[in-house]
């Protein structure tokens, strides 16, 4: 990207305007490219990180919420299992009553009671 | 020959594109330079200084209203610059030993690496039969807006021509002034 036209139009202005000093870096220019380049990078580099970082805290969370759902799922579906278990346990006692009911009255066994 | 203005080149640089500011740069190194120089003293932090401008210029880009010429707003930033400069190393208390330091390094620059250097002052003489010959019309222009620091807007209303014209007519005032300094002086 270098046009010489331009620092030749500063010797120019320069000499026109008698405001020129007595010597100047011929890498003076270069060296202000630098400079700058070096801050622009070093801004990017920190938006990059922060954009990192802030990935990598929203991902965290994101894993985090969902493993202790999938943990409160699991829970529910054992508790629901051993409900499901005492209510068949709380039937069979009471389909039990009913057989000895049955049986006192008729003097047989039920097959279904046995 | 492109020669963009000043406001087109801050456009570019505000649009991301950071390569365009050294021509703003090399167009104005000479003179903001000399700018600090005249504060420090010496060409060493001179050029220091003035690296240091063109560092904050750049980063307040956005700042500039460009109803005021970019030279005028660089050469605020400039004084203020060398201005700190002074005033930090006043603190330091160091002002006298590094001012004899430097000035033994402006006679070693001088002496041993001329060619690393621009050295205006022996370009005078060449400039004045360029400026003599161009055209009555465009020396008018030149001088008044790059030595009187006339506005277009003012240049507009002072020879009765529209602000287009002015700007035609400077750009080509301009490329006339470069090609044929650079033939003179043998520069690509």
């Amino acid at each position: 990207m270098k046009n010489n036209n331009y620092s030749v139009l500063g010797k120019i202005l320069a000499i026109l305007n008698n405001d020129f000093p007595p010597y100047v870096s011929k890498t003076f220019s270069d060296n202000v490219m630098k400079n700058i380049h070096m801050n622009t990078d070093s801004h990017n580099f920190n938006y990059k990180n922060f954009i990192n970082i802030a990935a990598s805290v929203f991902f965290a969370v994101i894993t985090a919420y969902g493993l202790t759902s999938f943990q409160q799922t699991e829970n529910n579906i054992a508790a629901q299992e051993n409900i499901q278990k005492e209510n068949d346990l709380i039937k069979r006692v009471v389909d039990d009553s009913s057989c000895k009911k049955l049986e006192n009255q008729e003097g047989k066994q039920n097959d279904e009671c046995k | 020959m492109i020669i963009k203005e000043d406001d087109e080149i801050i456009a570019e640089c505000l649009s991301g594109n950071t390569d365009s500011y050294r021509y703003l740069v090399e167009k104005y190194q000479f003179r903001i330079i000399n700018t600090c120089y005249k504060y420090t003293k010496n060409i060493i932090d001179a050029e220091d200084v003035a690296q240091e401008v063109f560092l904050k210029a750049y980063q307040n880009l956005s700042t500039f209203k460009s109803d005021s010429k970019f030279y005028s707003w660089l050469y605020r930033i400039a004084v203020n610059t060398s201005l700190n400069y002074i005033n930090s190393k006043e603190k330091r208390k160091e002002k006298e030993t590094i001012s004899e330091e430097n000035c033994l390094i402006d006679m070693n620059i001088s002496k041993d690496n001329p060619r690393d250097y621009y050295q205006l002052n022996e370009l005078i003489n060449k400039l004045q039969p360029l400026m003599d010959n161009l055209p009555d019309d465009l020396r008018t222009l030149i001088e008044l807006y790059e030595i009187k620091d006339f506005t277009y807007d003012e240049i507009s209303k002072k020879l009765s021509i529209p602000i287009g014209t002015v700007r035609s007519r400077l750009h080509r005032a301009r490329n006339m002034l470069i090609s044929d300094f650079k033939r003179k002086n043998n520069e690509e």
